[in-house]
């Protein structure tokens, strides 16, 4: 089991947890990505920044599960967003533990951690299309606008 | 059955610097357009004052705010078969009009059609950052609202643009568009100029970034639901 850190493949890949589920977006590859429940939980993990470790310890901590159905569920997740470019290893310290999901209550509704791949708007994405943000043409509203 | 009309909509707010290239592209066809809408923001430069200069132009105040809300005023008040649209910083190439209409014309099953884009970086100009520089080298398949002619049927279908999204509305437009299975051509031809200039934003850009994965997840939901 893997301590290298891992941290979403940034510029190129961008997510934000959404109620609970991640909705991840590579600008790269005009794919798109969803995980929900356990899955948009390691996410977050790897959002701060996080090892395989660091992703069972937590799952263990949740769920009533073995280490070894913890080990499966993070070695399948990571192996799926490693394969869609979505994470890269890095050297940096882990986010503080203040800044790390709040420590895990128990429960037994544990689920395999999933990703969801998504390809149909794919000549949307890659296209990349710009926007004005200034005065001349149209602004980005203020947060009132939107 | 006779050739469609249509009306040409183009949401504006300060864009004194090249609207008058806009319309003047618009012209550039044996095809004119019954009416060019310009729905104007609120303009406090000479926007207005060109564009009413132009043969066709009707311009509307816009009575309320955004562009969604922009585009789904201009769409409410199109006259045409067909409504298309153009930027106040783009430029259609001459025949938009007239290869557009006359596929649409020759297609009536096809509700939405699209061409390829050219983009074009401003004299002097330099790329927002994020933008994908690799655009500039050749055209692309064009699925903005600058290349998008539409029967007005698609907007019941589909629904107005949403005006939650402050920008990426034709991104979201077009996910919902897709989802609901909306019959859409893509002609082969250039027929848009897109120009990248210092004042448009990639939606690499991080404020963009969160409305996109907004209209992602929206997506994401209606697939789900589908499959349920």
């Amino acid at each position: 089991m893997s301590d290298q850190l891992l941290r979403p493949n940034s510029p190129s890949v961008v997510s934000e947890i959404i109620d609970g589920e991640a909705v991840i977006m590579n600008l790269a590859t005009g794919h798109y990505f969803s995980a929900q429940g356990t899955g948009g939980e390691l996410w977050a993990l790897i959002e701060n920044g996080a090892s395989e470790r660091r992703m069972v310890e937590y799952l263990l901590l949740r769920y009533r599960i073995d280490e070894i159905e913890a080990r499966t569920g993070v070695a399948a997740f990571v192996s799926k967003v490693r394969e869609h470019d979505l994470v890269v290893a890095t050297q940096a310290e882990p986010a503080p533990v203040d800044e790390q999901p709040a420590t895990p209550t128990l429960t037994e509704s544990y689920a395999i951690p999933q990703l969801n791949a998504y390809s149909d708007m794919e000549d949307l994405l890659l296209l990349d299309p710009i926007h004005d943000v200034s005065e001349a043409g149209w602004p980005m509203p203020k947060p009132a606008d939107s | 059955m006779p050739f469609p009309s249509v009306s040409v909509i183009l949401v504006v707010r300060n864009g004194e610097t090249y609207i008058a290239d806009a319309l003047r592209s618009i012209l550039e066809s044996s095809i004119k357009p019954m009416e060019i809408l310009v729905v104007d923001g609120g303009s406090t430069d000479g926007t207005t004052d060109i564009a009413a200069r132009f043969e066709l132009v009707r311009v509307i105040p816009q009575a309320g705010r955004g562009i969604a809300n922009a585009y789904n005023e201009g769409i409410a008040a199109a006259r045409g078969d067909l409504v298309a649209f153009i930027s106040h910083d783009d430029v259609w190439e001459p025949g938009k009009l007239d290869r557009q209409v006359t596929y649409m014309h020759e297609h009536p099953d096809v509700v939405i059609s699209f061409t390829h884009v050219q983009h074009v970086l401003d004299a002097g100009a330099t790329p927002p950052q994020g933008f994908r520089r690799e655009l500039l080298d050749a055209p692309v398949p064009g699925y903005i609202m600058e290349t998008l002619m539409a029967r007005p049927e698609a907007f019941a279908i589909v629904g107005p643009f949403d005006p939650s999204f402050a920008v990426a509305e034709d991104t979201d437009w077009f996910a919902r568009a897709r989802d609901k299975g909306i019959s859409s051509a893509l002609l082969p031809e250039t027929l848009t100029v897109k120009r990248v200039h210092g004042t448009n934003a990639s939606l690499n850009a991080p404020q963009i970034n969160g409305l996109l994965l907004k209209a992602l997840r929206r997506s994401i939901e209606r697939k789900r639901a589908g499959e349920a």
